[in-house]
């Protein structure tokens, strides 16, 4: 008895382990997340762009059923009961950490794409209400349209971002507010440093490393942004600035070049070619003109010892 | 060498040039076969005219598999020109004087299938009144003008060197052909260079001809081993090889050889020559078949067995449609018949006697077609960039009726050089075998 017991335990662990497996986890203080604001409809239009651009190749187009059933787990339908199930906080941990299969995207999205991804993904859920959190940051007056400033200081070889507010024409600095920077890159933006909270007059310093590459003339593409965009709204500045290393590396076409133009193309190989080519040919004309020479020699007499035949 | 001089016996080339010039010269036999071969011709002319005006599209050829019958059949013809050298060159070289009798025949091949060659990749354009770009626009680093050039250049060379030792001959040949037509013997007159026996032009003679035939040796070499760089430089499955270069050139000489064993069989019993073309002949011919046929499966195993014993992603589904696939019976029958059996069987002299050396010559030959056939078409089904979308009859390759048939013309047209230039002329050379001492072949070089 105690025997078929114990299989029973193990079995009910096995299967227990399994489920475990299953389900995805989400931690309690994330699961209660909620949206800073409430959902909009442009918010639900930009979050039908990524979506259109990062999910359908997996979850397909919300409510057509048509995701990526070859995937284990499966990734399901964004309108389906089960995905709606989740709450907002776990839409946004799972889509921010992802698991096996399911990418994370937390570096290739910023949070308030992602509220708007969750936005669109609700708005095929009929009977969803949605609950946000308070805006807990009260120094900023409600209204204020805030704007990023980015300047190189010659000075303290450093560059300066500007954080201020606007409201009702009257502009203010904004301090305690998390900014990052980065350098644009052929594949990706390069980030300098870690992120830095704007002091009391609304500025961050970050020191450039003079080594980073910049085009023929040094110039580089520097991005600041606001880090909580969530709170703030996507604020974000782009400026070219001539701090970079001059990199005068030439173009791929222009140096010699197996896949270049005839006339770039290695010297070894044009004289390679050339030489072998010239080689033969003289040998092919000496051969003429030997017989050329055998054909003059028919007017010649033979000596009757030296007959041959 | 330069001190020796050549000595021609009165009585030996009297009989000899009785028995080599009787064929000469165009009978109504050679007129029949030659009205088949034209019409046949025809047909297939027709099929390219087709091809000219609506474009390759008549062909099986798509967006993925874009090299087919032609290209095979071009490397074949390549391959199978490359006997001339062999002959001529290296076996001439090494001093061996029981090549004389078959060196012309060897050359004739040399210069009907190199000139044949350059004619199929012609028909592999789509847009052939544009075929001076390649040379205009050609690309010094492409295999393509490489290949070109060489092509060319061998052709060149190949007929200088079918048209040097024939001099002699035709000078020989001038006083004793009473009743040939006017024009042969003016064509005579002219390709004899004024000869007359004199020791000095037989000097030049020797000197020209041992010049060329250390120069067909390179020029065979770069001709086949820069076709196989046409597939080697690629990365795909079954080309990606770092012997694809001798691999093809030892493919040559099998080839060549069983094309040159059917030719001498057939003049040996056509032509009436079994004085020259002998059982010992056809006995060293077997013998140097052999040879090229163990050193080419030498490449094969290479070539098969090691990627094989690794099966590599790309390469694993490459061999299995070779070994077991789509192309298993191709492939097998090439490997079997055009080579194993041969290999094998040749080890015995009986094997080595006119009739059976020309039936394995045959299979010889048309398994080398085949295997040209199963190194081009393969490989290029299977890119390594997925396709996706494709219809079907884009992805897989199956030659048309026009294709073959403008294939078929390449090969007719060949025959035709080949039957011209036996009618023509002597097939082999009255001089060499007149001689007073044997040995002025290895005193020339
Ligand atoms: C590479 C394929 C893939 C892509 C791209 C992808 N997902 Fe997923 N997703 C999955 C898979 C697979 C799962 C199931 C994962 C699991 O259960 O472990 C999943 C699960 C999820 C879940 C949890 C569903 C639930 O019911 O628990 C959410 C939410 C989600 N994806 C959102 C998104 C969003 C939003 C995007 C686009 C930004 C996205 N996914 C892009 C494959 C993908």
């Amino acid at each position: 008895m105690n025997k078929y017991y114990l299989i029973v335990v193990v079995c009910v662990c096995a299967v227990l382990n399994v489920t475990a497996q299953n389900t995805w986890v989400v931690p309690q203080d994330q699961k209660e997340k909620l949206s800073m604001v409430e959902f909009t409809e442009s918010m639900q239009k930009s979050g039908a762009d990524v979506f259109a651009g990062k999910c359908t190749a997996c979850h397909g187009t919300p409510g057509k059923g048509n995701f990526n059933a070859l995937l284990n787990p499966s990734p399901d339908d964004p309108a389906s009961e089960k995905f709606q199930l989740n709450t907002d906080g776990e839409l946004f941990y799972k889509i921010s950490e992802g698991r096996v299969t399911m990418p994370s995207f937390k570096s290739a999205l910023s949070k308030a794409d992602i509220w708007n991804v969750i936005a669109y993904v609700r708005s095929f859920n009929t009977t969803y209400v949605q609950e946000t959190a308070e805006k807990i940051e009260s120094n900023i007056p409600e209204g204020t349209v805030l704007s990023l400033n980015l300047d190189y200081e010659e000075e303290k070889k450093a560059l300066k971002l500007k954080l201020t507010g606007t409201l009702n024409g009257e502009e203010s600095v904004v301090g305690g507010v998390e900014v990052t920077l980065a350098v644009e890159r052929y594949f990706g933006n390069l980030k300098i440093g870690e992120g830095k909270t704007t002091n009391k007059s609304g500025l961050a310093y970050f020191i450039l490393n003079d080594e980073i590459p910049g085009d023929s003339i040094g110039n580089v593409k520097l991005i600041a942004q606001v880090v909580e965009t969530e709170l703030y709204g996507d604020i974000k500045t782009e400026k070219t600035l001539q701090i970079g290393a001059v990199n005068n590396k030439p173009a791929l076409n222009a140096e010699r070049a197996m896949w270049n133009t005839v006339k770039k193309a290695p010297l070894w190989i044009i004289f390679g070619y050339t030489g072998s080519v010239l080689a033969v040919w003289f040998f092919i004309f000496y051969v003429l003109f030997v017989v050329k020479k055998i054909y003059a020699l028919g007017k010649e007499d033979i000596p009757e010892d030296q007959k041959v035949i | 060498m330069s001190g020796h001089n050549i000595k021609i016996n009165k009585e030996k080339l009297d009989k000899v040039a009785k028995d080599i010039l009787k064929p000469v010269g165009f009978g109504p036999g050679f007129l029949t076969w030659m009205s088949f071969l034209t019409m046949a011709l025809l047909a297939c002319i027709y099929a390219y005219v087709i091809q000219y005006q609506k474009g390759l599209i008549v062909t099986g050829m798509r967006d993925m598999v874009s090299w087919g019958m032609y290209i095979a059949n071009f490397v074949f013809f390549v391959a199978t020109a490359l006997v001339g050298m062999l002959i001529s060159g290296v076996i001439g070289l090494l001093g061996y004087t029981w090549i004389k009798p078959i060196t012309r025949i060897a050359e004739i091949i040399a210069v009907a299938f190199a000139a044949v060659a350059g004619l199929v990749i012609v028909s592999d354009m789509g847009r052939p009144e544009r075929l001076l770009n390649v040379f205009i626009h050609g690309r010094v680093q492409s295999p393509i003008l490489w290949d070109v050039t060489v092509v060319t250049t061998y052709l060149v060379i190949s007929t200088l060197l079918y048209l040097l030792p024939l001099i002699p001959d035709l000078a020989i040949a001038r006083g004793r052909m009473q009743n040939a037509p006017k024009w042969m013997m003016k064509l005579y007159e002219i390709l004899s260079f004024k000869w007359t026996h004199h020791p000095k032009q037989y000097k030049l003679l020797f000197k020209a001809t041992r010049l060329l035939i250390i120069l067909v040796i390179p020029t065979a070499f770069a001709i086949h081993t820069v076709t196989s760089w046409l597939l080697a430089v690629n990365s795909r499955s079954g080309w990606d090889s770092t012997i694809f270069g001798p691999y093809f050139l030892t493919g040559a000489f099998v080839t060549g050889m069983a094309a040159v064993i059917i030719a001498v069989f057939f003049f040996r019993n056509n032509y009436k020559l079994r004085d020259y073309l002998g059982e010992s002949l056809f006995d060293k011919m077997g013998k140097l078949l052999e040879f090229v046929c163990v050193i080419y499966f030498y490449f094969n195993l290479n070539e098969f067995v090691v990627p094989a014993y690794k099966m590599k992603e790309f390469d694993a589904i490459h061999i299995h449609e070779l070994f077991l696939g789509k192309h298993a019976i191709m492939f097998w029958f090439s490997q079997i018949f055009g080579l194993l059996i041969p290999m094998v069987v040749l080890l015995w002299k009986p094997f080595r006697k006119p009739l059976p050396l020309f039936i394995i010559s045959l299979f010889v030959l048309v398994s080398a077609w085949l295997k040209r056939y199963i190194i081009v078409i393969p490989t290029m089904e299977h890119p390594f960039l997925p396709v996706q979308n494709l219809p079907h009859e884009w992805v897989v390759y199956q030659p048309t009726i026009i294709e073959t048939a403008v294939t078929i013309g390449s090969i007719i047209m060949g025959l035709m050089i080949i039957s011209v230039l036996a009618k023509l002329f002597p097939v082999i050379p009255i001089w060499e075998m007149a001689e007073e001492e044997e040995g002025t072949k290895t005193k020339i070089i």
